[in-house]
């Protein structure tokens, strides 16, 4: 007795969401939070820190994935 | 008056305030078991949700992670990586738990792990597992109480006293009121931590530096080591960031006391809504901790306990009327968490150990009474923990979240259907192998070449469970066809109907 795996999403907006949601999240992940850091090093934006700012944005981004997907019904 | 009375004075009015509200909480329990240790599986959404956040974010939210800023500079930001993890492992997999929960009555992780992997084996290991990693997470908060009680009175009431009675207080109203008494207080808690952590952030940004821009600017000038990665320390190697993702993501989801919570939700559709929403209240809790920790490194550069920033702060340079407010609100963070974690303990042992094993088959009265009796055996073993062993929070947070993230690959394999499900025997030495390697690369060898032992640990789990899975025998057809079956029509079919039917052929 075997199912069709449940870790692929079968839906367009599943597939959409999940995939979105990864590649957000490994801009917050190594190498390219520390590219970030490395490069922006000093830089201020809106008043804050470069990677503070950055890694802010992304946060609120995942989050806009995750309201997203509950709008969709995933 | 004197500041230390009105800051003491407020911290004990909100303890007395979380002790009435345990005790209606008692008036309005059955004598049910499910009433008891599930709140009847009846929790909605506002409940669920300031309850899931609150026991997420407990001292180590108020107190660890300004320390942490502190001494590690901004990288501690990344605890956004995780917060929004958690709110997707909720999205994902907690929906997954909960409908299985409700299907087949299950009260703890270990049911459910029992049941699918046919074996009461793995319901000890995970109930062990279980207990002794989170009985750490108790010392965490307790510790984080007697910290707070101790500056809020100029140590006049000494870290032991305030540890002891705060124990007595947060299991004091879980004896009376069960899960239900921790939901109630958790309300209180989780709106309170809120609005105390960013009001004492903000205002001692204003008092000291003129404004949270201002802030930055000056931390910027005088410490700008604290500003890059990896931090003044070298802690946050790729390997570090990486590693305390997931263990604070997975590793917390999984322990009891967070599990347990998806088991209690009113329906699937309340713990979706408490996914997408959960980080918006999680993440933004560090806005603050970032703040307080950075700022306190200027001002206070030369503090021996880091994790004591925040209050050192409050009671040098806020009124004490709001020091006695925010402290009240740090104390509702760690006992929102703590009574969270003598709850799970408590069902876990009543249900997976005494139930099971000792005396199966009695009445519900008799096993609330045995349940409470066991929160009293935890308060003494925290208290005896919290008063002879000191750490830095953080770390023990990680070691307490590793642990229970061996539990993953078991938890995956009953919530994710796939062709070739683990086994018994491949869940089980993936359990010992991840906790042997844990071991080693968290005390003896610490983050070997600066990989989280997080990552270490659950690679070795994952590997080793998949390999011994191949080479032993599947849980019955039966039981795959009913556990897997159930989440196909669930997720795929007919959604929450498919709960309440048998589950199809």
């Amino acid at each position: 007795m075997s199912f069709s795996s449940h870790y692929l999403p079968r839906t367009k907006a599943g597939r959409v969401s999940a995939v979105t949601f990864l590649a957000l999240m490994t801009l917050a992940q190594p190498p390219i939070v520390f590219w970030v850091d490395e490069s922006f090093s000093g830089e201020f934006l809106l008043g804050m820190p470069f990677l503070y700012v950055y890694l802010g944005a992304v946060y609120f981004a995942l989050i806009g994935v995750l309201l997203w997907a509950l709008r969709m019904r995933v | 008056m004197e500041s230390w009375v009105v800051a003491t004075g407020l911290v004990f009015a909100y303890i007395l305030v979380t002790v009435v509200l345990g005790f209606l909480a008692n008036r309005a329990m059955a004598v049910e078991l499910e009433d008891f240790l599930l709140y009847g599986r009846r929790a909605g959404f506002v409940v669920l949700y300031l309850t899931v956040v609150a026991s997420y974010h407990s001292a180590f939210a108020f107190l660890g992670s300004g320390g942490f800023f502190y001494t590690h500079g901004i990288g501690f930001w990344e605890a956004g990586t995780w917060t929004v993890l958690v709110g997707a492992i909720t999205y994902t997999l907690g929906v997954r738990i909960w409908a299985l929960g409700k299907r087949f009555g299950y009260m703890t992780p270990a049911d459910m792990l029992a049941d699918f992997y046919e074996s009461e084996t793995v319901r000890a290991v995970v109930a062990a597992v279980s207990v002794l990693f989170t009985v750490l997470y108790i010392q965490v908060q307790a510790q984080g109480l007697g910290y707070i009680i101790a500056v809020a009175s100029g140590d006049r009431i000494s870290f032991e006293v305030g540890t002891l009675v705060l124990l007595v207080v947060a299991a004091g109203y879980l004896m009376a009121g069960g899960l239900r008494a921790v939901y109630w207080t958790d309300v209180v808690q989780g709106a309170w931590m809120y609005v105390a952590v960013w009001a004492g952030a903000l205002v001692l940004a204003e008092r000291l530096f003129g404004g949270p821009l201002a802030l930055w600017r000056r931390v910027a000038e005088e410490r700008p080591d604290l500003l890059r990665l990896p931090g003044p320390e070298g802690f946050f190697t790729p390997g570090m960031w990486l590693g305390m993702t997931i263990a604070l993501s997975f590793g917390i989801i999984l322990q009891p006391h967070m599990m347990i919570r998806y088991y209690t939700a009113a329906s699937g559709r309340v713990l979706k809504w408490l996914g997408a929403t959960t980080p918006i209240f999680l993440v933004t809790l560090y806005l603050p901790a970032a703040l307080v920790g950075l700022g306190g490194a200027v001002v206070l550069p030369d503090l021996a306990i880091a994790d004591r920033i925040f209050p050192e702060l409050l009671v040098l340079y806020a009124p004490a009327w709001l020091t006695g407010l925010i402290l009240a609100g740090a104390t509702a963070a760690a006992m929102s968490t703590l009574d969270s974690i003598l709850h799970a303990n408590m069902t876990v042992l009543t249900r997976d150990v005494y139930q099971r094993h000792v005396a199966p088959n009695r009445a519900a009265r008799h096993y609330l009474w045995v349940g409470r009796a066991i929160v009293l055996a935890l308060l003494v073993v925290g208290y005896v923990l919290s008063v002879h062993t000191f750490g830095f929070l953080v770390t023990l947070v990680a070691l307490s979240g590793a642990g229970a993230l061996q539990l993953l690959p078991g938890t995956l394999g009953v919530c994710y259907p796939t062709r070739r499900p683990f086994t018994r025997a491949g869940v089980l030495a993936g359990i010992g192998a991840g906790l042997a390697v844990l071991y080693w690369t968290l005390v003896v060898v610490p983050h070997p070449w600066g990989i989280h032992a997080a990552l270490w640990s659950l690679g070795t789990n994952f590997a080793v469970c998949v390999v011994v899975s191949r080479l032993s025998a599947a849980p019955s057809p039966e039981t795959v066809r009913r556990i897997h079956g159930t989440l196909e029509d669930y997720v795929y079919g007919a959604g929450e109907e498919a709960l309440e039917a048998p589950p199809s052929p």
